[in-house]
């Protein structure tokens, strides 16, 4: 077996996509949910307002509270998909370590 | 002599890529880390806890914010040890942040408390929102351990 830069190329990138996709669905359905929570929770606020069940002032710290709560999903959502791309980051290098070692061979990397 | 350059610099290349690829593994956030996750939980339970006993008191002389002094402070305690220990691992920004954003919603949180009892409706919205938060936290974290699938 000889090397070959662009097979190897298209199969790092296989991996490299089977990775993502197989974790991207799950992040996407946290998201989401998380998101939907978040939206019913802001129309809360309001109609506790409007209906005079809070003042301007406790509606101010709702909001305060809410978007923190949506900011900290949206840290977690780039997080999980740091480690998606990292994971297949690492997929994919490990796929081209075995194709280089089985061309020569003999364990190089 | 350009001929020997440009083999000296081929074989440098080579000699980068091999090292790259028998190197360590890519690395783009922090380990996970086992006291974060514990103190974390244990935070989870004393908000629901907070959170629960609040809403039995709707109407009551205890809903007051004077009758749970004790739980904020040692709120900010347990956050604040968070906050440190999470500040002394490397590439851990994104949970950093997350801390800090949940300490800042705790102060919001006893800001409303001091301006009265808390309602049914108020204590849905904040305990989901605080849910959403502790939850973001724990998931960014678990996720952390890699072999584990993400979600």
């Amino acid at each position: 077996m000889s090397l070959d830069a662009t097979q190897l190329a298209a199969s790092m990138l296989q991996v490299f996509e089977a990775g993502l996709a197989d974790k991207w669905p799950d992040v996407k359905e946290y998201a989401s949910a998380e998101a939907r929570k978040l939206a019913e929770n802001l129309l809360m606020i309001e109609r506790m307002l409007l209906t005079g069940e809070i003042t301007a002032e406790q509606a101010r710290l709702h909001h305060q509270i809410q978007r923190n709560a949506s900011r900290t999903v949206l840290l977690a959502v780039t997080g999980l998909s740091r480690v998606a791309v990292e994971q297949a980051i690492n997929a994919a290098m490990d796929s081209l370590r075995q194709s280089v070692n089985s061309a020569l061979n003999f364990t190089l990397l | 002599m350009l001929v020997m350059k440009q083999n000296t610099m081929r074989l440098g290349l080579l000699l980068i890529f091999v090292l790259a690829l028998s190197g360590c593994t890519v690395k783009l956030i922090s380990s996970y880390d086992e006291k974060t996750d514990n103190a974390v939980t244990t935070l989870q339970k004393d908000m629901t806890q907070f959170f629960l006993t609040v809403e039995s008191q709707t109407g009551l002389p205890e809903c007051k914010y004077s009758n749970h002094i004790a739980f904020y402070r040692q709120a900010k305690v347990a956050l604040s040890a968070i906050a440190v220990r999470v500040k002394a691992i490397e590439a851990n920004e994104l949970t950093i942040e997350q801390v800090e954003l949940l300490q800042d919603s705790l102060s919001s949180l006893e800001q409303l408390h001091q301006l009265g009892c808390f309602t049914p409706n108020q204590v849905t919205n904040l305990r989901t929102n605080f849910d959403s938060s502790i939850t973001a936290i724990l998931k960014l974290e678990l996720a952390k351990k890699r072999s584990r699938p993400l979600i």
